[in-house]
Order: structure tokens, then C-alpha cells, then sequence
């Protein structure tokens, strides 16, 4: 489930504020926001938002790079990231790590894949 | 063609993700690994025990416009998406239940046996193989097909 559009005006700022009105629990929501709140300190562009198998999913898409953030309700982050220029199956991705425990790997996919939008 | 049949290599098949589910890069469009996914409905079909196919519409059975007229009230753009395509993620990625079968039973919004018989779908995208060595195989194939879309498309 998509949880805003810019295209209609949804602003991903006030979706993301409001999850709870997106039936994601409360405590969800305040950790999706912790977390949100360690993640755009670098970030230049807006993510897609999304709900998908009961997490919050940000999502960068470009001509290259797709990078998956998906938040927990406990906490736990799991991400994919995929080079379309790679060949297929050489992607990357952990499930339900600790934010804490994050790898730098991780953080460079995220420039990385951030940046391709900023780029646009 | 029955019910089950795949469809053949040479066939299109169209895909109408929402608008939600599409990026926009310059003059460009091109769905996003979303648009593959399942919807809450279909993991709830799916958390029953029944299998679900991602829906499709065959190319040569149905106008774009038809297609997207069955989705009453819902803002989607058509996308062409062809099986040679699908079958070529299938073996760079290994997953042989990847494929495009007829589908007619589960037609959304078909009102003729016509359109019914339109319909199709993408299986493979529900379940991982148990004891894949990929762990992230939905999540590629997803993203393949994504980026395997032609479009958007009309007429």
C-alpha cells in the first residue's frame, strides 16, 4: 500500500507524520520516525513510502539503482539494494538488522542510490 | 489456449500499475519494483494456502483501453511487458516457476467471457523456492521485471 503520491500532492513529509492513520501502530510509527530521523541526516531527496508485509518501506528508484529501506514493527531494518548495470542477481540486502548494527556498506548504498535522484 | 497454458514467447502481455507504483525520470516512465508486488488482498489469498498469479492482460486479446476500464476508479497507466522477456529473468535468476499463464478465472472486473479469456497472469512472484540460493529472488525478479516494462502504451 502506497502511503502517499507527490503527483496528487501528498506531501511524504506529512505521510510520514501521520502513519498512524495508515493503521501503523503507534509504536511503529514512532521507531519508523527514530529511524527516518538517523537516515536523512545525508539524504538530499525524498524517498518513496509505502507499506508492504506489515513494514514501512522507504524506496529510492532510478535508471540504476533501487534501494528497499523497510522498518519493523520492532525496530529491525531489512534493506535490497540492486546496480541495474550488474548482472542479474548481484544484489545486495540484510534482513532485520539492529539500526545500530547497520553495516557501512549499507550507508554508501544509500548515498549512492539518494544521489541518482538528487541527480534527475 | 486453457486455463494454465503458458502463454507463448512471442506474446505481450500489459501491466497497469497505479500511479503510486510509477517513476518519473525526465520525459521517461517506468513502474517500480512495487508494481510486481502483492497487494494486501493477494497476501491475504496467499496466507489461505492458495497460490496467487500477478495480473496481466494478453496483448492480442484486449485493447489497452479495455484493460484499463476494468479497473474502475483507479488512476493506472498500461505498461507492455514481453513473455521472451520474462523468460529470460526466469533463467538468469534460476527461477523456473517464474512464467506467463492464461488466467481467465481471476480476471478482475472482466464482464465477458472475452475479456476473461484476456486474462493472465505472472506466477512465481508469491513464493520463493524453498531452498533458494538467492535470498533476495522476489526482490530481484521484482525489480527485473520493473525495468523490462516498455511504455507507457496506448491504443
Amino acid at each position: 500500500m502506497n502511503l502517499h503520491s507527490s503527483r496528487y500532492g501528498e506531501s511524504f513529509w506529512q505521510a510520514l507524520v501521520t502513519l498512524g492513520d495508515h493503521h501503523i501502530e503507534r509504536d511503529h510509527a514512532a521507531r519508523v520516525l527514530a529511524f527516518w530521523s538517523d537516515l536523512s541526516r545525508e539524504l538530499l531527496s525524498e524517498p518513496d513510502l509505502s507499506e508492504a508485509d506489515g513494514a514501512v518501506r522507504f524506496t529510492w528508484c532510478g535508471d540504476r539503482y533501487t534501494l528497499q529501506v523497510d522498518v519493523h514493527h520492532d525496530g529491525r531494518v531489512s534493506w535490497y539494494f540492486r546496480d541495474a548495470s550488474l548482472p542479474p542477481g548481484q544484489s545486495e540486502g540484510e534482513n532485520e538488522q539492529r539500526p545500530d548494527e547497520l553495516p557501512a556498506r549499507f550507508w554508501e548504498c544509500v548515498r549512492v542510490a539518494e544521489g541518482e535522484r538528487v541527480r534527475r | 489456449m486453457s486455463a494454465g497454458d503458458e502463454l507463448p514467447a512471442g506474446a505481450l502481455v500489459l501491466r497497469l500499475p497505479s500511479v503510486a507504483h510509477i517513476r518519473i525520470s525526465g520525459q521517461q516512465r517506468q513502474p517500480t519494483p512495487e508494481a510486481f508486488a502483492l497487494s494486501s488482498a493477494e497476501r491475504a489469498t496467499l496466507a489461505t494456502g492458495e497460490r496467487v498469479l500477478v495480473s496481466v492482460w494478453d496483448r492480442a486479446r484486449i485493447t489497452v483501453a479495455e484493460a484499463r476500464s476494468l479497473r474502475v476508479g483507479r488512476d493506472v497507466t498500461a505498461f507492455e511487458l514481453a513473455v521472451t522477456d520474462v523468460r529470460a529473468i526466469a533463467v538468469d535468476l534460476n527461477h523456473s516457476e517464474l512464467s506467463v499463464i492464461e488466467d481467465p478465472a481471476h480476471a478482475p472486473g472482466a464482464a465477458t467471457p472475452a475479456q476473461r479469456d484476456a486474462h493472465a497472469g505472472i506466477a512465481g512472484l508469491d513464493v520463493a523456492p524453498a531452498g533458494h540460493v538467492n535470498p533476495r529472488l522476489l526482490k530481484d525478479v521484482r525489480d527485473a521485471l520493473a525495468r523490462a516494462c516498455r511504455g507507457p502504451v496506448e491504443g
